[in-house]
């Protein structure tokens, strides 16, 4: 096998998968940036197979526009559509050849699979996954739950995102699970919401849970704690408010808010801690029900 | 202090596990050594309903060469730090890329990935681990070789050598992959390489064409195992037939599994029928034509009501048939003959050819699957029900009517209790069948996620209790199927361990093996 000449071609492909995404040529490239390790990344949107990636993008267009350089359409957006179930050497290419960028992408669970196996290939770096699902049944527990898995608590966007929900008077959980607390965030403080009240768990201060409008021991189960779950009140300080009033209309343009936020290294609401949740669920749930139950998504931010 | 690593090895101390990384990157160079979190929350993401945490490696090693792994080796048995190889690491919904144990290093072997060599003649391949189906295929179309691949669902991202390795299934007529294995390059515990069958004796050219060699025949204990590293891996193709006629017989009932199973046993054991023919239930072909949450919404399994529905409104039978002929038209012909004869006597029988059922998305993915051709169709089983857990159930039925029967409405009857639908297909062998479920839940949901557990524990007791195997399972679970095959079996490959990798280095777990 001429591996050189496979290459080759493999380079000429990608440069092209990029062109035909609307990617321009990464020295060219001006979007937004985040700085992390001394090292500048463009942030590029990346929408898979999901009705709601539109949703996703306007939300995570206003966090670019709010936190990045000002602009909404500084956040290039691609789309993959279905491309990934059909030709998945053409994503494999795209990873391929995007270096020092960093990628929000969202898609439905049959292409997040194939996604996460191309972004291992691609030697990627994983800084958050995030899992998220609205209850099609409208008498669930919670209308909204988002697990997120992240590298670490310098790229949780939990804490943003239920401090955006909890004002939009959604029920809702968010569980964070952190890979590793380096040295670099341990001086992250344990910040109130001020509409939670926050717990540590006994024996393991670094699980966290903020519930707000439930009890304790239900918002442990509903977050996936056994509800016998032993938890000792957490010492807090008051946050410093940081959400303005953004015209985001539904949970998903929310999610992308927070998310994209999130990956251009904003560092709201975050803890040192190795897992944490928010469970909430205000007195009037009717307002959970705003015709998007039932959809459902994945979140990658990642840096190639 | 806090740990520079995600996780250690179990009884490793940091100092050692230190150590050994040190030696492990001036084997492979700093950029082929994984440690932080970000580079290794790829190997991390599983489908199990059981914490992440529980299967975090504590590094990756990307390694290139043979010579690499037996340096490996070396400084594994040196600080006792046990690995854990993938090929390409797509065992999804069995494990996916993550380790068995919390701790263990990543083997990963994708950068080994040369086609070493294919020959037009004889119809086999030499490969290394991180070969894939597309990479192959690739290379079969630009040669021009005329040879055809089988390969599983997850086809172009997946390679050969993982897959039978782990015993895994295709749809061609070389579909019960391990059947058309010949020749294997092993890395030992003690960095001795191994060549089965032939490969051992020097200049031998018949390496890839006899399986046996001489004395008693080592390949199998290199599948599903933990013995030793496989680095190079022969096997059969098919060779292109001038004719292939892909076809599909849907069903109505479910009991009519019976009249399926005891029509294609005779055609499938006489070579009629020569490819491993698919029997899937509506709920497993749904998902490339419908959404779930448009005929169902709230908690529990998917009623039959809602089931017949969907078949009404997607034109599928509650069993759909994917087989297929392959030969001279001639011989495709005559087959055709005596396949409609069979189906046709009961009057219960839907037969559509590719000129009737080609616009169908699902007969086209399995069309294309039969004749090996990639497709990730498949993988629309995880918007089902979202969320991200899978788990495949596979339990292994005589090729008999009132078995299958039998195992399906008992899958059916547990599932349906913890809430779960009944995503299944029986992949038809010689004389047995590989019953294939999908248990798919919700995995933001503590709840479904907590009952997904339970429900598959209750399937391997309540089927190995019958006298049911299971022949292939997850991570999470592989120790209790270990355990229903009976003690002798497992102090047998206890023994075989003990022997072959006495510091236990080599993925401790696998196949309940330590």
């Amino acid at each position: 096998m001429d591996e050189t000449r496979r290459n080759l071609i493999k380079g000429m492909l990608t440069g092209g998968t990029l062109l035909v995404l609307g990617i321009p040529g990464i020295v060219q490239a001006a979007s937004s940036s985040a700085v992390f390790s001394g090292i500048t990344r463009d942030c590029h949107l990346l929408l898979g197979s999901t009705p709601i990636g539109e949703a996703f993008a306007t939300g995570a267009r206003a966090a670019c526009a709010y936190y990045g350089h000002g602009a909404q359409d500084s956040l290039v957006t691609s789309q993959l559509g279905e491309t990934l179930l059909v030709d998945p050497q053409y994503t494999a290419n795209l990873l391929a050849q995007s270096k020092y960028m960093r990628w929000i992408a969202v898609m439905d669970y049959a292409h997040a699979a194939i996604f996460t196996e191309l972004v291992r290939n691609a030697n990627g770096r994983l800084l958050a996954l995030g899992s998220h699902v609205s209850a099609s049944n409208t008498d669930a527990a919670l209308s909204l739950r988002h697990r997120w898995t992240t590298a670490s608590p310098a790229y949780s966007a939990g804490g943003l995102l239920a401090s955006m929900l909890v004002q939009n008077k959604r029920s809702f959980s968010i569980r964070e699970n952190f890979l590793m607390a380096s040295s670099h965030e341990t001086g992250l403080m344990n910040a109130l919401l001020p509409q939670f009240s926050s717990y540590g768990l006994a024996n393991q201060s670094a699980t966290h849970l903020h519930c707000a409008g439930i009890t304790l021991p239900e918002a442990s189960q509903l977050a996936g704690w056994e509800t016998s779950t032993s938890w000792d009140s957490l010492a807090t300080r008051p946050a410093a408010s940081f959400i303005e009033h953004l015209p985001l209309g539904n949970w998903i343009e929310t999610t992308g808010y927070a998310v994209v936020a999130a990956a251009l290294g904003m560092g709201i609401h975050q803890e040192a801690c190795a897992q944490r949740a928010f469970v909430h669920r205000p007195g009037n749930r009717n307002l959970d029900h705003d015709g998007l139950a039932g959809q459902q998504f994945v979140s990658f931010v990642i840096d190639v | 202090m806090t740990s520079q690593y995600i996780a250690l090895p179990k009884g490793v101390s940091e100092k050692d596990f230190d150590a050994a990384i040190r030696d492990f990157r001036k084997i492979l160079g700093d950029a082929s050594v994984l440690t932080s979190a970000e580079q290794l929350a790829p190997y991390i993401k599983t489908m199990m309903p059981v914490p992440d945490a529980d299967h975090t490696p504590s590094a990756a090693l990307l390694a290139t060469t043979v010579e690499q792994i037996q340096k490996i080796v070396a400084v594994c048995n040196q600080y006792k730090v046990p690995i854990w190889m993938i090929s390409t690491g797509k065992n999804l919904g069995y494990g996916s890329a993550a380790p068995a144990e919390r701790g263990q290093v990543v083997l990963d072997l994708k950068r080994m990935n040369r086609i070493l060599e294919v020959d037009k003649d004889l119809a086999f391949a030499l490969v290394e681990p991180g070969v894939t189906y597309q990479q192959l295929y690739d290379y079969i179309k630009e040669h021009k070789l005329g040879l055809w691949l089988s390969m599983p669902a997850p086809s172009a991202i997946a390679g050969p050598v993982g897959n039978t390795l782990d015993r895994g299934v295709g749809y061609t007529p070389y579909g019960e992959h391990f059947l058309f294995a010949c020749g294997m390059e092993v890395v030992l515990a003690n960095g001795e390489v191994l060549r089965t069958g032939m490969g051992s004796m020097p200049n031998s050219n018949t390496w890839q064409v006899f399986k046996w060699g001489y004395g008693p025949y080592l390949d199998g204990i290199f599948t599903q195992s933990n013995y030793g590293i496989v680095t190079k891996f022969g096997f059969w193709l098919m060779p292109e037939p001038p004719a292939f006629k892909p076809f599909v017989i849907q069903y109505q009932h479910e009991e009519d599994i019976v009249e399926i199973v005891e029509t294609i046993r005779p055609l499938r054991i006489s070579g009629v029928i020569p490819n491993a023919v698919v029997i899937a239930h509506a709920l497993y072909e749904a998902p490339v034509k419908a959404k779930r949450s448009d005929y169902v919404s709230g908690p529990g399994s998917i009623p039959d009501e809602a089931v017949y529905r969907i078949m009404k409104d997607h034109k599928l039978g509650i069993w759909n048939v994917y087989a297929a002929l392959y030969g001279t038209q001639e011989q495709i012909d005559v087959n055709w003959k005596i396949v409609t004869q069979a189906f046709g006597q009961s009057g219960k029988a839907k037969i559509l050819t590719e000129q009737e059922a080609a616009d169908d998305p699902a007969f086209a993915y399995r069309a294309k699957l039969m004749r090996g051709e990639m497709t990730l169709t498949e993988f629309s089983l995880y918007n089902w029900r979202g969320g991200g857990g899978s788990m495949w159930f596979a339990p292994v039925s005589q090729a008999r009517g009132s078995e299958t029967l039998k195992q399906m409405a008992l899958t059916k009857q547990i599932l349906a209790k913890y809430g779960l639908d009944y995503s299944g297909e029986f992949i038809v062998g010689m004389r047995d069948m590989h019953h294939i479920v999908d248990v798919l839940y919700d995995k933001t949901d503590p709840e479904q996620t907590k009952a997904a557990y339970q429900c598959f524990d209750e399937l391997l007791t309540e089927f190995s209790a019958r006298g049911y195997g299971t022949y292939r399972v997850n991570t999470a679970f592989m120790d209790k199927v270990a355990e229903t095959y009976g003690p002798v079996q497992r102090k047998v490959h206890k023994t075989l361990k003990k022997a072959l990798d006495p510091n236990g280095i080599i993925a401790p777990g696998k196949s309940g093996i330590r």
